[in-house]
């Protein structure tokens, strides 16, 4: 399967409900958040999503405001970092000339650098139905997929906490179609029938 | 205690954040893995769990172990690791 380069700006619908419950640094200046649901993976406890930060140069700014660096982050500070992301919701991720800006709520910014044609990736998002998109000179759909997510959201797409159980039930929409209708809405985006999407 | 903590600084893990990513990095392309997303995350979070959980001090020899066992579906012998052995570095 090949990778498939999505519009510039990749926006997280506010019924998929990907916040932040934790995350580590976990070598170097990479890091993970782990959003949405906690499912089991082979014993150990991960995110129904999980965004990766794998680039070299990145800052982390709430209300504008510089408050982790990828040349100084260290566990203890990234534990502090931490506390900002709990039960916020990214909202979207967007590239922008040669920037990877990733947006959570409360104004929290993760800002990735692009030099040059990066030849690995900057930043991963593992999605709940399995999908995985990437960021290096663009964001891309990876034509693989993440079996344990994908798995356990075929067998249970709607277990998801209570407020989103809610909203889901109140909007009349079925969360998988809508978060296919995400990807979808993007790979159109790609083809300029429609630059944004929500 | 602070000295031998910077020996093995020395000796295994390079101290600065982006010679670590760096590391790592060149351990999935050597393996192969970075064509593989999901096995990549595997592999990250086993050399987070074996570095920050177990206190190994990894090593690029080591990197490179860890990630073919990741690859060809081998357990991982995180009691192999635990005990602080020097590598060289890269």
């Amino acid at each position: 399967m090949g990778n498939t380069k999505l519009s510039k700006q990749l926006p997280i619908s506010s019924l998929v409900m990907l916040r932040c419950w934790g995350g580590e640094l976990v070598y170097g200046s990479i890091c993970r958040f782990e959003l949405g649901k906690k499912i089991d993976d082979d014993g150990l406890t991960i995110g129904s999503s999980t965004l990766w930060i794998d680039a070299d140069n990145w800052i982390i700014k709430q209300n504008n405001r510089e408050i982790a660096s990828s040349n100084e982050i260290a566990v203890d500070s990234f534990y502090q970092v931490i506390t900002h992301f709990l039960n916020q919701k990214l909202k979207s991720i967007e590239k922008n000339k040669n920037k990877i800006k990733i947006s959570f709520e409360k104004k929290l910014e993760i800002i990735i650098s692009i030099d040059e044609t990066p030849e690995f990736d900057l930043m991963t998002l593992f999605m709940p139905d399995g999908q995985i998109v990437y960021g290096r000179d663009n964001l891309y759909l990876s034509g693989q997929k993440s079996e344990v997510r994908s798995q356990i959201w075929k067998k249970s797409p709607l277990k998801l906490p209570i407020d989103n159980e809610q909203k889901i039930k109140n909007s009349g929409l079925n969360l998988q179609n809508k978060f296919t209708l995400i990807i979808n809405s993007m790979k159109l985006a790609n083809n300029n029938i429609r630059d944004n999407y929500v | 205690m602070k000295k031998d903590n910077d020996d093995k600084q020395k000796k295994g893990r390079p101290k600065n954040n982006q010679a670590q990513n760096r590391q790592v990095r060149d351990a999935e392309t050597l393996i192969t893995l970075s064509t593989d997303k999901v096995l990549g995350e595997k592999f990250k979070r086993t050399i987070e769990r074996l570095s920050r959980e177990m206190g190994a001090n990894l090593g690029f020899k080591d990197l490179i172990e860890i990630g073919t066992r990741i690859k060809n579906k081998e357990t991982i012998d995180y009691g192999k690791y635990k005990i602080i052995e020097t590598t060289s570095d890269k």
